[in-house]
């Protein structure tokens, strides 16, 4: 029997035909030969027919699917409607109901996936642009699909080919014409690249489901989607991506739990959780009074401190303690500390190769060094922090600071302390460009210094 | 216009796409649109996924970032200012054109843009706004656009975006405070549920507006929804689903959806390093599906005495376990909200069985042939026929029953509910 012989209006004239002279289903005929009728003894005529509008709907689904059976299946239904049960349809379980349920929702299913799985290809024709499509449905549903398409892309003209029968869009009506095999479709798309992109990167490795990916986009439909021309090498790259990235270096100190700084100090000196270690001389850990009520953190050691093993002794710290002298801060009585406790550094290209000029620690130093940082406030429990420069504070704030505009601000939602304040590093102010700008960044840290110290020693942080 | 230059699109896509595919949310349903005469795109209803990624997730929209850039040093998140990653940037029309060109060749159903904070939230937001705009405005375009709200941008700009969008959404990114302390100190919860709040008061005003008159502008049709990060802290179950019991109470969300911690290139080392197990996640939208469509209360599903899920079996089953007083539900004569509790009984099954029950006496078979999972359901339920396994229901070794020890679990089942959370 072929496919083609009738379509679900031809049924639904034929099907009254036989329901008004009492055809029983089982002497129906439905294949492109139709006509001959047996004379069964047993027939009911239905002289007016009823077809509930949930029959009719589930009928036009059905009519679409590819299945041998479905005319009879539907006259059957519509004969059982009339001449047995009414509420036929109510019963999900009867098996003709369950079977015309099953074929609707597999041809809507394919309806749908239709609607998601067609890729279009940019082409000209007559120099006008226009969209061509060559898609493989499960069922016949060309009919039924089409419209969506007309809806969504109407402003410009569109085919779409199927094996089974084709639709062409030409700005005013729908018009359908016969099928063409997937060879005779020959559009290409450069564009189709730039998808492939974002199909590649838009996947997670990590979380690799093929049953699922299947499940939901059956390789039945997969010769005509671009991308699945890649789905094979991604599958195959993900143990190795899953393994570099299992194995791309992880670096954190190691913080004893239970200490007094000193024992503190002790371990951090041992420390070699980062790179860092390796090139600098010896870790420099912070210090000053363990009851203070006002931390300064600052980058990372330099050159001298390097050396000396003391944080901010050299030319920056030289500048700080002028500022803390100006803002009438003694600086036992403070806590100084860095975000990061090793030197980072590269050699010069002096002739001698021995000068080792300080490099910014990157997020992963800062990172690795930080659980250093977090002991110390712990132990210190200072009221009020104050940052020197960005590192710092991207390290106490979790974002980018901008020293300039938030100097004068006072946060108070950090987790670390009742408030945290950021200033400039005293290398800003050795590297400032012109002795107004010196001046000046000298001006404001003598001054936030002096802000961020009296409130740490007001009785009750009011604010 | 004139044609970028794809390879430059191609690279900076392949860096700004990679960097969003961490973001859960995927849907595009909800809303509606009609194609506008001089322009392409609608919108109806149901959201169509236009393809599938090998990890099994449907891709229905371009998502990507306008930039990787950010100032935030959030732990959990690959573009975080301390990470080491390469960094790119689109200009708005750049996206404006992506968007056109895979739209037109029907990859996608619309556009879901979210971004790294550059030099300001606003400023970041500002540019966001400018591509829904500009796709709108100029290219008449109907299809979904989805706007996620840059962490504290300021309510004006939020306003603005729902204008454009059929969903604007804000992150909570962690369940409580504390977390966010430790993975993400520049952010809060106060911040995002600010915006989730000034979202849902525009969102209940233009409803009324439109009420008045049809030619109110529509804000935000699709509404909201929220994306949590699942085991990058200890925070337990049951903190994260009163925690979103509490979001869909006050401010009208959609959905919740929960990203199981995905390790991460250059991930911080806070962070665990194994990935949580999928399963948790695939459990916590089973349990979202309960508070949202069978009217559980998230302290019945968990509570202090068992604060987290259990991996082995769904939470329906391990209530109904807990619960068995309320058991037998007699198929023939109990109330929809009854049927619901049944472990295995689906809403759609529900549905079923209340349309055949005036006609027909549901037997044991009838359920079978409904595809109801009866493995699960059979100790629970009394049928028109004899069911012999109803009888087991207050025996000690219950559980065991329904989930034999060695039982496989099947990744298949999980990512299919994974994806409606249905039971
Ligand atoms: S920089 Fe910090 S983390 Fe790295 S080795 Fe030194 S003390 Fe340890």
């Amino acid at each position: 029997m072929s496919l083609d012989s009738l379509d679900f209006e031809g049924w639904r004239s034929k099907a009254r035909e036989y329901l008004v002279q009492g055809t029983l289903p089982q002497d129906t005929s439905w294949g492109s030969e139709l006509g001959f009728v047996f004379e069964s003894a047993k027939k009911t005529p239905v002289t007016a027919p009823k077809v509930p509008k949930e029959f009719l709907e589930l009928a036009q689904a059905v009519s679409c699917a590819r299945d041998d059976d479905r005319w009879l299946l539907l006259y059957r239904l519509l004969y059982r409607l009339n001449v047995e049960n009414p509420q036929l349809l109510n019963i999900l379980v009867d098996d003709d109901v369950r079977k015309a349920q099953l074929l609707a929702k597999s041809v809507r299913r394919d309806i749908h996936k239709m609607h998601a799985f067609v890729r279009f290809k940019k082409t000209f024709i007559d120099g006008e642009e226009a969209y061509v499509a060559w898609h493989k449905p499960e069922h016949l549903i060309i009919k039924m699909a089409a419209p969506f398409f007309a809806r969504r892309f109407g402003d410009k003209p569109w085919s779409i080919f199927t094996p089974d029968g084709s639709a062409h869009w030409n700005l005013e009506e729908l018009s359908f014409s016969k099928g063409m095999p997937q060879e005779e479709f020959e559009h290409e798309d450069p564009f189709d690249e730039v998808w492939k992109t974002y199909y590649k990167s838009i996947f997670n490795p990590a979380r690799l489901k093929i049953k699922a990916m299947k499940a939901e986009m059956s390789p039945k439909y997969w010769s005509s989607l671009p991308e699945a021309e890649i789905i094979k090498d991604l599958i195959r790259d993900t143990p190795k991506r899953l393994q570099d990235m299992a194995e791309a270096p992880k670096y954190l100190a190691q913080v004893p739990t239970s200490y007094s700084w000193q024992d503190l100090k002790d371990a951090a000196a041992k420390c070699s959780a980062c790179p860092l270690a390796s090139k600098a001389t010896q870790t420099v850990f912070g210090e000053g009074s363990l009851e203070a009520d006002l931390m300064i953190v600052g980058e990372q050691p330099g050159d001298e401190e390097d050396l000396s093993g003391k944080a901010f002794v050299g030319p920056a710290g030289k500048v700080l303690a002028e500022a803390l002298e100006k803002a009438g801060i003694i600086r036992e009585k403070v806590y100084v500390t860095n975000a990061v406790k090793h030197f980072k550094w590269t050699a010069g290209e002096s002739p001698e190769g021995k000068a080792r000029i300080h490099k910014k620690p990157g997020g992963t130093e800062m990172h690795a060094c930080k659980p250093w940082l977090e002991a110390e406030i712990a132990l210190v429990k200072p009221k009020v922090i104050i940052a020197l420069g960005v590192t710092a504070g991207t390290a106490l704030y979790g974002r980018l600071v901008q020293v300039q505009s938030e100097r004068e601000r006072i946060n108070t939602k950090s987790a670390f302390a009742e408030a945290l304040t950021i200033t400039w590093h005293p290398s800003a102010i050795l590297r400032a460009m012109s002795e107004e700008e010196k001046l000046e960044r000298m001006q404001n840290l003598i001054s936030d210094l002096r802000k961020a110290f009296e409130l740490a020693t007001l009785k009750k942080l009011n604010l | 216009m004139s044609l970028p230059d794809w390879n430059s699109l191609k690279n900076k896509l392949s860096i700004l796409a990679d960097a969003a595919k961490y973001d859960a949310s995927c849907s595009s349903s909800g809303s509606q649109r009609k194609r506008d005469p001089k322009g392409m795109g609608n919108v109806e209803g149901m959201g169509i996924c236009h393809s599938y990624a090998p990890d099994g997730r449907c891709i229905s929209l371009l998502k990507i970032l306008m930039t990787n850039f950010c100032i935030f040093d959030c732990k959990y998140c690959i573009n975080r200012v301390s990470s080491d990653v390469k960094r790119a940037r689109f200009s708005p029309e750049e996206v404006v054109t992506l968007t056109l060109e895979f739209y037109r060749r029907n990859y996608i159903e619309g556009l879901f843009l979210s971004s790294g904070i550059m030099e300001s939230s606003d400023a970041t937001m500002e540019k966001l706004i400018q591509v829904a705009k500009t796709l709108r405005q100029v290219h008449k375009f109907q299809g979904y656009i989805h706007l996620k709200v840059v962490a504290g941008s300021s309510q004006e700009l939020i306003e603005e975006a729902g204008l454009w969008a059929d969903r604007v959404s804000a992150n909570i990114e962690m369940p409580v405070q504390p977390d966010l302390d430790l993975l993400a100190p520049a952010k809060t919860i106060d911040s995002a549920t600010t915006s989730m709040n000034q979202i849902a008061d525009k969102v209940a005003e233009s409803k009324e507006e439109q009420k008045k008159t049809f030619k109110a502008p529509k804000f935000a049709p699709a509404g909201q929804t929220t994306q949590m990060i699942v085991g990058a802290t200890p925070s337990s179950d049951a903190l994260i689903l009163s925690s979103s019991q509490s979001l869909y109470k006050k401010y009208g969300l959609r959905r919740v959806y929960y990203s199981a911690y995905s390790p991460i290139p250059h991930a911080d080392v806070l962070l665990p390093r194994e990935q949580p197990p999928l399963i948790r996640e695939n459990r916590l939208y089973q349990a979202d599906w309960l508070l949202r469509f069978y009217k559980f209360d998230a302290s019945e599903i968990v509570d202090d005495s068992s604060p987290n899920l259990a991996l082995d079996m769904d939470p329906k089953t391990a209530w109904a376990l807990r619960n068995r007083a309320f058991f037998p539900v007699d198929v023939n004569t109990a109330s929809r909200e009854e049927l619901l509790r049944v472990p295995g009984f689906g809403v759609r099954n529900v549905e079923r069985i209340l349309q055949m029950r005036p006609h027909r006496k549901i037997s044991l078979t009838d359920l079978t042939k409904l595809n109801v999972s009866l493995k699960r359901a059979k100790y629970f339920v009394v049928t028109s026929d004899h069911n012999p396994d109803v009888l087991l229901l207050d025996s000690a070794n219950l559980k065991s029953s329904i989930v034999p020890e060695h039982t496989q679990l099947s990744l298949f089942d999980l990512a299919t509910t994974a994806k409606t959370g249905e039971l």
